[in-house]
C-alpha cells in the first residue's frame, strides 16, 4: 500500500470530511427555526 | 451633407453632459425606486401609508362586499347531478383522458427545455452533432404536441359533460386564467411552429440567436401553461381564495397560490425533465435497435446515451421533491398525510418503490454497459459487481412494507403484522437512508463512466482518488449514523428532521466528488476515441424500461395525488356526490392506469412510427409525367 501518496491523505480526508458532516447535523438538527417547522 | 458633416455637425457630447445626463437617469430611477418602495415597503412613509391602506383596506372590504354578492357558494350536489351517459363510467373516462393529456403534456413541456439545453451547447461548442440531435428531439414531440391538444380537448369535454357542476365551479374560479391558458396556447403552438419548421432557416449569427430566443420563449410559455394547469388541481386538494362555504371573494391569485401550488410546481417541473428524457431515451433505442448502417447506430447510441444522462441528472433530485410536496400535504392536512401514506394508498407507495427501484438499476444497467465503448473501462469494470449489490440492497429495503397484509393464520404464526427482524425497514428513516444511498451509488456509476476513457496525468493522482474514497465514505457514514440514530433513537420530529442533513450529505459528497474529478483529470489523455454504437442491444432494453417504468410510476402516483382527495372533489368545499364517490379498490386502480399506460404506449410508437416514416422517400418510377 501506498502509505504516503494514498492512506495518509485518505485518513486526512476521512477526519476532516467526518468533522463537516458531523458539524453539519449538529447545526441542522438544533436550528431552531427547523424545529419549529417540523412541530408544526 | 454627408455623412461625416453630420457627424461634424453635431454638438458633440462633453463631459458635464454625460454627467448631467447620468444624474437624470439616477434621478429618474430613484423616483421610480421611491413609488416602488412607497408601494412595496410598509415602513416607508409611515404615515402615508397607514392612511393609504386604510383606505386601500376600505376598498378591499367594499370589493369583497360586492365579491361575496357576486359569487355563489360551491354547489351542493345529490347523484341526479351527475349525466349518465350511454352507461359510460364518467371517472374512469375523465381519469384516463387526464392521465393521457398529462404524459403527452409532460413530455411536450419537458422536451424543448433540454431542447433548448443542447442547442445553446451546441451553439457554444460549435458541433453540428448537437444541433441535429436537438432538432431531431423536436421532431419526435411536435406529433406528441398535437396529442396532449386532442386529449386536453377531450378531457375538458369529459369534463362538461360528466361533472357539469364541477366544471362551472372551477371555472368561475378560474375564468381569468382559464381565458389567459387559452391565449398561452395559441402563443406556444406558434411559437413551436416557428421554432420547429424554421430551425434550418434560422441558422448561423444573428440568425442562430433568435431561433435561440423563441426557444427560450417556447420554454417560457410552456412551463406558464403547466403552472396554471397546476393551479387549478392543486385548489382541489387545498382550496385557498373562498370561504368555509366555497363563496369565492375574487382574489384571483389567492386561489392560484394556493398551499400545495408551488410544491406540485416543483415536483412536476423536475419529474417531467426527467419523463421527457425517458421517452425520447426510448426513441433513440427504436432507432438503434431498427438502424440499419454502423453510422446510424453510432447516432442513436449517442442520442440515447444523452437522453438517459438527462433522465438521470432529473431523477437524481426527484425523490427529494417528492418527499417536499409530500412534507407539504401533511402540513397542510394531516389527514390528507395519513391518507397519503399511512392509510389505503400506502401499498402503492411500495409500487412505487418497486418502479422507482427499477428505474434506478435500468438507468444504471445503461450506465454499465455503455461503458463498452471505451477500451479503459476494463480498468472499473470489476467495481461494477459491488454497486449493483448495494443498488439491490437498497432498493429491497426500499420496498420493504411496514405492516403486511396476512391471513388469521400468518398473523398468529409472525405474532403480529410486523416482521420482527425486517419490520423496522418498513418506516421512512430506513427508506430515506437507503434512497440516498441509491442516489450515491448512481452518482458512483456516472462517475466511472466519465473516468472509463480517460487517463488521469496529475502527479496527486492517488492522493485524490483517496480523497474521493474518504468523501464517498464519510457521506455513506454520516447517511446511515443519521438514519440509524435518529431514524430510531430518538423523537419523531428528529426522525423527520434528520432527513434534510441526509439530503444535503448527499448533495456534498456528489457536488464535491465531480469537483474533485474535474482537478483530477484536467489535462487527461484519452484511452482511445470513444467507440459509438458498441453497446449491446439489450442496453437498449433498459432505455424502454426507463420510459415504461416511468409511464407506469406517474400514472399511479398521479392516482394517489388526486385519491387522497377522496369524496371531495375540492377539499372541505365540494362534496363529491356522484356513484363513484368512493375510493376504489388499489387492484381496480391498477388496472386502469395499466390501461392507460398501454394506450400511452400503443402512442408513443405512433409518434415514433409518424418519425420515422416522415424521413423516409418513395421514389414512384414512371409515375409522374417527365
Amino acid at each position: 500500500m501506498d502509505i504516503k501518496g494514498s492512506f495518509i491523505p485518505f485518513l486526512g480526508a476521512m477526519v476532516v470530511c467526518c468533522g463537516l458532516f458531523l458539524a453539519l447535523d449538529a447545526v441542522l438538527m438544533n436550528m431552531q427555526g427547523l424545529s419549529l417547522v417540523f412541530h408544526q | 451633407m454627408t455623412d461625416k458633416g453630420m457627424i461634424t455637425g453635431m454638438k458633440k457630447p462633453c463631459l458635464s453632459d454625460i454627467r448631467f445626463l447620468k444624474t437624470k437617469v439616477f434621478l429618474a430611477l430613484l423616483a421610480l425606486a421611491v413609488i416602488f418602495g412607497a408601494i412595496t415597503f410598509p415602513g416607508f412613509d409611515q404615515a402615508g401609508v397607514m392612511a393609504a391602506e386604510q383606505g386601500a383596506a376600505d376598498q378591499e372590504v367594499a370589493a369583497d362586499a360586492a365579491a361575496t354578492a357576486t359569487y355563489a357558494p360551491a354547489p351542493k350536489l345529490t347523484a341526479a347531478d351527475y349525466p349518465s351517459i350511454a352507461g359510460i363510467n364518467s371517472r374512469v373516462v375523465v381519469w384516463i383522458f387526464a392521465q393521457l393529456h398529462l404524459w403527452f403534456a409532460a413530455f411536450v413541456l419537458a422536451v424543448p427545455i433540454f431542447v433548448f439545453i443542447i442547442e445553446v451547447i451546441g451553439m457554444k461548442t460549435r458541433d453540428k452533432r448537437y444541433d441535429d440531435m436537438a432538432y431531431e428531439f423536436i421532431k419526435v414531440s411536435i406529433t406528441g404536441y398535437s396529442l396532449t391538444a386532442i386529449l386536453g380537448g377531450g378531457l375538458a369535454f369529459s369534463l362538461i359533460l360528466f361533472y357539469p357542476h364541477l366544471f362551472t365551479y372551477l371555472s368561475t374560479i378560474f375564468s381569468e386564467s382559464m381565458f389567459y391558458y387559452a391565449l398561452l396556447f395559441f402563443a406556444e403552438s406558434a411559437v413551436l411552429y416557428i421554432y420547429y419548421y424554421g430551425w434550418h432557416w434560422l441558422q448561423g449569427g444573428f440568425k442562430k440567436w433568435v431561433h435561440l430566443s423563441l426557444g427560450l420563449t417556447l420554454n417560457a410559455v410552456g412551463t406558464t401553461l403547466m403552472l396554471l394547469a397546476n393551479a387549478w388541481l392543486t385548489f382541489m386538494m387545498s382550496p385557498a381564495g373562498v370561504d368555509a362555504a366555497g363563496v369565492f371573494s375574487g382574489d384571483a391569485w389567492a386561489a392560484i397560490h394556493n398551499f400545495l401550488w408551488n410544491p406540485i410546481n416543483i415536483h412536476r417541473f423536475v419529474a417531467n425533465i426527467a419523463y421527457g428524457g425517458s421517452i425520447v431515451g426510448a426513441y433513440a433505442a427504436f432507432k438503434f435497435l431498427t438502424a440499419n448502417t454502423p453510422q446510424l447506430r453510432a447516432h442513436y447510441d449517442w442520442m440515447g446515451y444523452n437522453a438517459n444522462f438527462i433522465a438521470i441528472c432529473a431523477l437524481l433530485p426527484l425523490p427529494f421533491a417528492g418527499y417536499y410536496l409530500a412534507a407539504e400535504i401533511y402540513a397542510y392536512s394531516q389527514q390528507m398525510g395519513i391518507t397519503l401514506m399511512g392509510g389505503i394508498f400506502a401499498w402503492l407507495f411500495i409500487i412505487q418503490a418497486v418502479l422507482i427501484g427499477t428505474l434506478f438499476l435500468s438507468a444504471n444497467y445503461y450506465l454499465w454497459c455503455g461503458m463498452g465503448r471505451s477500451d479503459g473501462a476494463g480498468r472499473y469494470t470489476k467495481y461494477i459487481k459491488y454497486i449493483a449489490i448495494v443498488l439491490v440492497a437498497a432498493f429491497l429495503v426500499w420496498f420493504t412494507p411496514h405492516t403486511l397484509v396476512l391471513t388469521n393464520e400468518e398473523l398468529k404464526a409472525l405474532g403480529g403484522p410486523h416482521h420482527k427482524i425486517l419490520g423496522p425497514l418498513g418506516i421512512m428513516p430506513a427508506k430515506n437512508t437507503a434512497v440516498n444511498i441509491m442516489i450515491l451509488f448512481t452518482a458512483l456509476s456516472f462517475m466511472f463512466y466519465r473516468r472509463a476513457n480517460k487517463v488521469a496525468t496529475v502527479s496527486w493522482v492517488n492522493a485524490g482518488n483517496a480523497i474521493q474514497v474518504a468523501l464517498f465514505t464519510a457521506g455513506i457514514a454520516n447517511i446511515l449514523l443519521l438514519g440509524i440514530y435518529h431514524g430510531y433513537f430518538t423523537n419523531t420530529v428528529y426522525k423527520v428532521a434528520a432527513s434534510i442533513p441526509q439530503v444535503l450529505t448527499t448533495l456534498i459528497v456528489i457536488v464535491g466528488s465531480i469537483t474533485l474529478d474535474s482537478f483530477i483529470y484536467k489535462g487527461a489523455t484519452e484511452v482511445g476515441p470513444l467507440k459509438w454504437g458498441r453497446i449491446p442491444e439489450r442496453a437498449q432494453y433498459a432505455l424502454f424500461l426507463l420510459a415504461v417504468s416511468f409511464t407506469w410510476l406517474m400514472g399511479l402516483m398521479g392516482y394517489i395525488r388526486s385519491g387522497i382527495r377522496q369524496h371531495w372533489h375540492v377539499v372541505d368545499i365540494m362534496r363529491d356526490a356522484s356513484p363513484d364517490a368512493f375510493t376504489p379498490t388499489l387492484g381496480y386502480a391498477a388496472n386502469v392506469v395499466s390501461v392507460a399506460a398501454i394506450l400511452f404506449m400503443a402512442m408513443v410508437m405512433f409518434v415514433f412510427w409518424i418519425a420515422q416514416v416522415s424521413g423516409q422517400k418513395t421514389l414512384p418510377t414512371g409515375y409522374w409525367k417527365e
